[in-house]
């Protein structure tokens, strides 16, 4: 990719956010996090026990 | 093994264990990293950008750049960061929840363990959790990791024990996501959500696809400039990279190409984890077979050790040392490849005592002194619970299997007992700071005396404090007292400037009484902050600091600014340099004499003292003098040489020397001496 490319791309892209928007990605990782934790015991305790073949 | 003994060993944990292991691994976390983090150039920088977020609402979407050229990461850990101090979290706050995160952790691994490896392996399971490479107590985008790696692996050993819903894909992707937005090293965790969605058929390109798809969404929210700057810069770099390697040039000045033999045996050595669970694959009639859930452990862990194993290959990574924080979110998904296979091989081959004993003895003479290096975490721990926890297995079967015990007695006999009594000797002793770095909270009370009790100004401070990683402290100083650096100076102190050596002391030996004129500036959980004024006549303000490059040029420096000379020196001149060598003058009076001690065990670069006026006496190892006439004191670096590695000796700028009345002066060493390493 040349540099004017790369240039054009990176325009139309936010370089920075506003605080509230930070804070909502914030957020929304740590819900992402406990969601999928959450979810992945519940589907880990429902797995067959140890015995079992690979 | 009987299959009756076997169904025994493989009881699930009683939930008790996992309650008392999480509080013996907070408090034991709490007593060796306290309640406030360490100073750490890392967080410096890292919140420098969370203050400018919440400050001036300019929250980036690139990110610092990462260890490669060219390459940004780590937003997705600044806006979390971000939304933590909205919250109200201070850097103490985020510090401590942290550390309940992490011994969360801990609790994650056993129930993974427990779940496709029964109790024992649940038992063993976290002590070879709390492997770390990072810098354990500091408070930056690595301190989070291993929960996140923990939180990884739940999900993926989950979908790799049965097929996963699409939910459960899509949310693993995402998760992976924000793993490599704290980190770069988390990018190779879609590695291993695709690993994990290509296991379970039918459709699974196109519920991989779907997992990519949730990934790159998440990511571009998360840093768009980030991650397009990364795409657009990728290419041109790895190409660099590639051609300087196949010319024999070291990626970075930090480490040299070493011969390819050493290389080849190191990069064996990031997969020797792999050993027990690939002796299980090759005999499962003996060893017995492994739950499936396991390829979601090894789809976390064998990416990130195959990149490495891979890496220190080809010389992109440095043989010994160097990028081992890269590893924290896989140490849970280790732990568990770890202990499941091993708890296999316990039962096995450790029902024969004296099997047990001929092996075990053999591995702690043999083996272990093989892997005593510094950063061979992965290595060390395995190595040393491989014959401990099998002598244990081998010496419980062997027992319950020898002698008639009366039910009660042998009814609390637990095969997981001794596994789990190695994981709480590993939860109460986590790994501490390998670093004597000062303590957040110990450091706003200096500010508060300084600035506000004492008034002195920035010159006063920059030249009077003498402590270790100074140019950290006045980094740590600045942030705290934002306009301190442009209050004007001349301002009549109310106590007046003197030397003042700062360290920090357990809280257990701290004398007590105070030695006259000794201030405790702050009492912390585990450690106190001393300032010890010390009457040394040593003129820092006349510091004279010159460096000798590879071609014998020398160039001297006498201004102010010797906490920063190193560290913001062109990469390429500070590369070339040789010999650092600081002069400062001792205006002592006639008859009187001071001592000078270099605490050898603070520095990362050693020094010694090189030279003194007439009648100086230098010690040997030049980390002590004693001085009794006018002139100019010499201490020296050779940068380069064994102790004085050239990516580390920019921490001592300014170097931490103690001197003072020869009484004050031992006190001084007894305490550093005994201290923290």
């Amino acid at each position: 990719m040349t540099p004017s490319v790369a240039t054009t791309i990176l325009a139309y892209v936010p370089e920075y956010y506003p605080t509230f928007g930070a804070v909502l990605v914030g957020l929304g990782e740590a819900l992402v996090i406990l969601l999928g934790l959450g979810y992945g015991l519940r589907h880990l305790l429902r797995a067959p026990e140890r015995i079992s073949s690979e | 093994m009987s299959a009756e003994a076997r169904r025994h060993c493989d009881q699930p944990l009683p939930s008790w264990v996992y309650a008392v292991v999480f509080l013996v691994t907070l408090a034991g976390s709490i007593k060796t990293l306290d309640v406030s983090p360490i100073l750490w150039i890392d967080t410096v920088f890292e919140f420098d950008r969370v203050e400018g977020c919440l400050r001036e609402g300019a929250c980036t979407t690139r990110g610092p750049r990462a260890s490669f050229e060219g390459i940004y990461h780590m937003v997705g850990w600044l806006h979390f960061w971000v939304f933590l101090e909205w919250l109200g979290l201070d850097q103490n706050g985020t510090h401590v929840l942290i550390q309940v995160a992490n011994s969360l952790k801990i609790v994650l691994v056993m129930l993974v363990a427990n779940r496709v490896g029964g109790g024992s392996a649940g038992a063993l399971a976290p002590f070879f959790a709390f492997a770390t490479g990072a810098s354990p107590g500091a408070l930056y985008d690595s301190s989070l990791m291993p929960f996140l790696g923990a939180v990884i692996l739940v999900q993926l050993v989950a979908a790799a024990g049965q097929r996963p819903s699409s939910s459960l894909v899509v949310l693993a992707a995402l998760g992976s996501a924000v793993v490599a937005e704290f980190h770069l090293a988390g990018v190779l965790t879609l590695v291993s959500v695709i690993w994990v969605v290509l296991l379970h058929p039918p459709d699974r390109v196109r519920r991989a696809k779907i997992g990519v798809t949730a990934f790159a969404v998440a990511v571009l929210v998360i840093s768009p400039n980030g991650v397009i700057s990364n795409l657009i810069e990728m290419p041109f770099r790895v190409f660099t990279l590639m051609a300087g390697l196949a010319d024999g040039v070291a990626p970075s000045p930090a480490h040299q190409l070493v011969p390819f033999s050493t290389r080849l045996w190191r990069s064996l050595a990031y997969l020797f984890f792999l050993v027990p669970w690939a002796l299980c694959r090759l005999a499962p009639s003996r060893f017995g077979s492994l739950h499936p859930g396991l390829k979601g452990a090894l789809a976390v862990s064998v990416p990130l050790a195959l990149v490495f194993s891979i890496g220190v290959l080809l010389g992109v990574f440095p043989a010994y040392g160097g990028y081992h924080h890269y590893w924290e979110h896989a140490y849970p998904a280790y732990a568990v490849v770890c202990a499941v296979p091993l708890t296999a091989l316990g039962y096995a081959l450790f029902a024969s005592l004296p099997l047990a004993l001929v092996v075990s003895i053999g591995a702690l003479l043999g083996v272990f002194p093989l892997y005593r290096g510094e950063h061979d975490y992965l290595v060390n721990t395995l190595v040393r619970a491989v014959p401990l926890a099998a002598l244990g297995y081998g010496l419980l079967a062997r027992f319950r299997a020898r002698f008639t015990v009366p039910s009660f007695l042998l009814r609390p006999m637990k095969p997981w007992m001794i596994p789990l009594s190695l994981s709480l000797v590993a939860a109460w002793s986590p790994p501490s700071p390998s670093t004597p770095n000062l303590h957040r909270a110990n450091v706003e009370g200096l500010a508060d005396l300084l600035h506000d009790d004492w008034r002195w100004d920035w010159t006063a401070v920059t030249r009077e404090l003498r402590v270790s990683y100074k140019a950290i402290l006045l980094d740590y100083l600045s942030t705290m007292i934002p306009d301190w650096q442009q209050e004007e100076g001349g301002i009549d102190p109310l106590r007046p400037h003197e030397p003042l050596v700062v360290i920090e002391v357990d809280r257990q030996r701290v004398p007590d009484p105070l030695p006259s004129g000794w201030i405790a500036v702050s009492r912390g959980v585990r450690f106190t902050l001393l300032a010890i004024p010390t009457g040394s006549s040593l003129d820092w303000g006349s510091l004279m600091t010159c460096f000798v490059n590879v071609r014998g040029q020398e160039t001297c420096h006498g201004s102010s600014n010797h906490h920063n000379l190193l560290r913001f020196m062109d990469k390429s001149v500070a590369a070339e340099i040789r010999s650092v060598t600081r002069r400062v003058p001792w205006h002592g009076k006639p008859g009187e004499t001071e001592k000078i001690f270099l605490p050898r065990r603070l520095l990362l670069c050693r020094g010694r003292i090189e030279s003194g006026p007439p009648g100086t006496r230098i010690a040997e190892d030049g980390q002590i003098a004693y001085v009794s006439e006018p002139g100019d004191i010499v201490f020296k670096w050779t940068p380069r040489t064994q102790g004085c590695e050239q990516w580390l000796y920019w921490k001592e700028d300014d170097p931490f020397v103690v001197a003072g009345d020869p009484a004050t002066v031992d006190v001084i060493r007894g305490l550093i001496d005994q201290g923290r390493p």
